[in-house]
């Protein structure tokens, strides 16, 4: 195996697969990146969970592949002097990486133990523009469960149904919901995709292009072209999202997304990173007043914002961090917020569309 | 130049049991566990007592070869806790920092008072001899080390002070035990290199203590050099809580697993009722065993998430105990423990998971019992399957 290639690509392909390596593993050549030559170069990770495969263009001199630990390989290939980098294996598995006047030896680990990726097969196939896919998966996969003892809640639901796709996402707390049209021929499935899986598809994705979307009964594959994730799907039965959404309200406002962001993180300036649970208080005593306070062994804080409110005055506790995550992935100038009295869920809508949905259960008092 | 107090009830149990029998006061009396539950040590003595070499801690038959005249009296806990909060009213007159150390001290800090500590030290001694009717050891010194030292300098009835100008003269040739934090342990591995007084331990220096003792030697030594800098805790705030606990000794063996969970349910109710009046959730279950032989273990393991529930700490506690294969002998005492604490606010997030549910159910049970028993006393509500013991 000899090839050279230019360290900057080389450095943007080890990011993107060392995203599934695992630190830990107890399989030891899991903590490495194969490296295949063959008329272009691939990189993969993959730590049983979800592979990545990433592909670059080189000048190739021989075929042939190896295994590199990746922490080792990443840090040696991003110090490197030189653009022009230069890969060589002898038979003795031992490689010789040289750019510049610098030179690295390493011992290789044979790339047949390593485990292949699994293959994708009887898939059904959806395409999707990779700047949606990116907004949807950015809109929900904040509120994915981390909690590890309820693994469909790790996961993110997709469903598509009648040209719609919807990505779901649910902690028990709250439920966040993206719906979007998709041109063009989308078969109706639906299954549950481990969200951290899903936040490294959002990194590689990009504005332009499609992404093309393979499922199987086990596995999902993500083709951005030069890049491939490949996911094991979480099995089990999502919790229907409409069921948890309320269809009545009692009361309604509308409210500056960005002011009523600001008001969430200023209050939470009194509440400890530490202290859990402590609660941030909406509350009117009018229907163009809403005042947000916070109130803990620090200090308190207090404010009001204009509002447009309809329905019965409210006076709810909640846990500000779920506000926060959700008013940050909003765009919208305006955000619509419907409540149901003290225990009852809250949901905010943007004002303009109702593509996106996110519901927060309050703090009993 | 800080004035800090530190405030010593003498022979506290014994002394409120004298209030309520005066006759006790001119025999030899202790304050001990009861025998028949296998509580039966000394908790506190009067002096008589202590002058025929009866010591805290030893066991009833003990201290009877000792002093057979010994009158035996039992222990009220609420009557102590009672005096215990009568004493701290009159400290509190004085100042709002004050640290309890156990049920019967405290330091106070004074700085910054217009009369001098040890005028303000014979103050509260008075008082509280004269209004309440026991006895303080009072220390009075610029840190909390010395003041506690000074407190055990002249007892009972006494105010001693330990000023920057004279510590050295005071402190240095007392044995090393006198020092805080030097108990049985470190009190053998300093003899071993004859260390015997707190002046030689100034001498030994700090990196040699260091290499012997560790961190707490450096500690130690900071102490005896008259540095250390801990402050007293203000009224109201309690330290840094690391761990919330409760172990009985029952008062028979336990046999099956229905009598294990009756003592588990009552430590573990005790305990979560704690975690929430200190606002905290709990992370690990620990419980410790002890068998009839005297052999004693423990057992934790991980919650999945933070809780301040009984119900969910008693089922973890009674799966530790299922799980436990260690011995088949019956158990003599348990305990559990609380551990890796998190702060909480009062108000409970509400979920649609319906175990979470669930536990908020009876988490809003469990709060209201709290509340009855703190209007009408412990005994207010019980489990009905604790009523029968």
């Amino acid at each position: 195996m000899r090839f050279e290639c230019s360290r900057t690509n080389l450095v943007e392909a080890i990011n993107t697969v060392q995203k599934a390596v695992s630190s830990r593993s107890t399989i030891p050549i899991l903590d490495g990146i194969l490296l295949e030559v063959t008329d272009r170069i691939k990189l993969t990770g993959y730590d049983l969970e979800t592979g990545i495969e990433s592909k670059l263009d080189a000048e190739i001199y021989k075929a042939g592949s190896v295994v590199i630990k990746s922490r080792l390989l990443g840090d040696i290939v991003r110090r490197l002097p030189e653009e022009a980098v230069h890969f060589d294996k002898d038979e003795n598995n031992i490689i010789t990486i040289e750019s510049g006047s610098s030179s690295f030896q390493l011992r290789g680990l044979p790339a047949e133990d390593y485990p292949k990726i699994p293959i994708v097969e009887d898939a059904r196939q959806m395409i999707v523009p990779q700047k949606t896919l990116k907004e949807m998966i950015m809109q929900t996969s904040f509120a994915a469960s981390i909690d590890e003892s309820r693994p469909i809640l790790n996961g993110i639901n997709i469903i598509s149904e009648q040209g719609t796709l919807s990505l779901v996402a649910i902690d028990g707390f709250r439920l966040a919901v993206r719906k979007e049209m998709i041109a063009g021929d989308l078969p109706d499935s639906q299954f549950i995709v481990p969200a951290r899986t899903l936040n490294e598809v959002a990194r590689v994705l990009e504005d332009e292009g499609d992404v093309n979307i393979f499922t199987s009964h086990n596995h999902i594959l993500f083709d951005m072209g030069s890049v491939l994730v490949v996911s094991r799907l979480i099995q089990g039965e999502f919790m229907n999202y409409n069921s948890i959404l309320p269809r009545n309200h009692e009361t309604s406002m509308t409210i500056s997304t960005r002011n009523l962001l600001s008001a969430f993180e200023r209050a939470s300036l009194v509440i400890r990173a530490e202290d859990r649970r402590f609660s941030v208080t909406l509350q009117t005593n009018s229907d163009d007043i809403l005042s947000i306070s916070a109130k803990t062994d620090i200090g308190t804080s207090h404010e009001e914002l204009n509002i447009a409110m309809s329905g019965k005055l409210f006076d709810i506790d909640f846990n500000p961090k779920y506000f926060i995550e959700a008013l940050k992935v909003i765009p919208d100038e305006e955000v619509l917020i419907t409540f149901n009295g003290s225990l009852g869920p809250c949901v905010i809508n943007p004002v303009e569309e109702d593509a996106f949905s996110y519901l927060v259960l309050p703090l009993r008092r | 130049m800080r004035v800090i107090l530190h405030s010593d009830l003498n022979a506290f149990y014994a002394s409120v049991e004298c209030l309520y029998k005066p006759e006790l006061r001119n025999i030899p009396m202790a304050v001990c566990g009861d025998p028949a539950t296998r509580h039966g040590i000394v908790l506190a003595k009067n002096e008589l007592a202590k002058k025929s070499g009866v010591k805290t801690g030893e066991a009833i038959w003990q201290a009877l070869a000792k002093c057979p005249l010994l009158e035996i009296v039992a222990p009220q806990g609420h009557l102590y806790l009672q005096y215990s909060q009568l004493v701290r009213s009159i400290y509190e007159e004085y100042t709002p920092y004050i640290e309890p150390f156990g049920i019967d001290e405290c330091w106070l800090d004074l700085t910054g008072a217009e009369r001098s500590g040890v005028e303000i030290a014979e103050e509260i001694r008075r008082r509280i001899k004269y209004e309440i009717g026991l006895t303080v050891s009072i220390g009075v010194s610029f840190n909390k080390v010395f003041a506690k030292l000074g407190s055990d300098l002249k007892k009972p009835d006494a105010v001693s002070e330990i000023r920057e100008e004279n510590f050295r003269t005071i402190v240095w040739p007392l044995p090393i035990r006198a020092l805080l934090f030097v108990g049985r342990q470190t009190e053998k591995k300093l003899g071993a290199i004859n260390v015997r007084t707190i002046g030689d331990l100034v001498r030994c220096g700090p990196d040699f203590l260091r290499l012997r003792l560790g961190k707490a030697g450096l500690m130690l030594w900071h102490y005896a050099m008259g540095l250390d800098r801990g402050e007293v805790a203000s009224s109201g705030a309690y330290p840094q809580v690391k761990s919330i606990g409760n172990s009985m000794t029952a008062a028979r063996d336990l046999y099956t697993e229905s009598e294990v969970k009756q003592v588990l349910m009552r430590l573990t109710d005790e305990v979560a009722s704690r975690l929430r009046e200190q606002e905290l959730c709990c992370t690990t279950v620990q419980i410790s065993l002890r068998d009839s032989e005297l052999f004693s273990w423990e057992r934790q393991c991980k919650l999945e998430r933070p809780t301040q529930c009984s119900a969910i700490i008693l089922a973890e506690a009674m799966t530790l105990y299922k799980n436990d294969k260690r011995s088949n002998r019956p158990l003599r005492s348990l305990g559990v423990r609380t551990t890796d604490l998190c702060r909480v606010g009062n108000s409970q997030q509400i979920s649609y998971l319906p175990e979470l549910q669930e536990e908020e159910r009876w988490l809003r049970l469990e709060r209201t019992l709290d509340s009855l028993r703190c209007r009408f006393g412990n005994k207010a509500v019980l489990r009905a399957c604790l009523m029968s013991d």
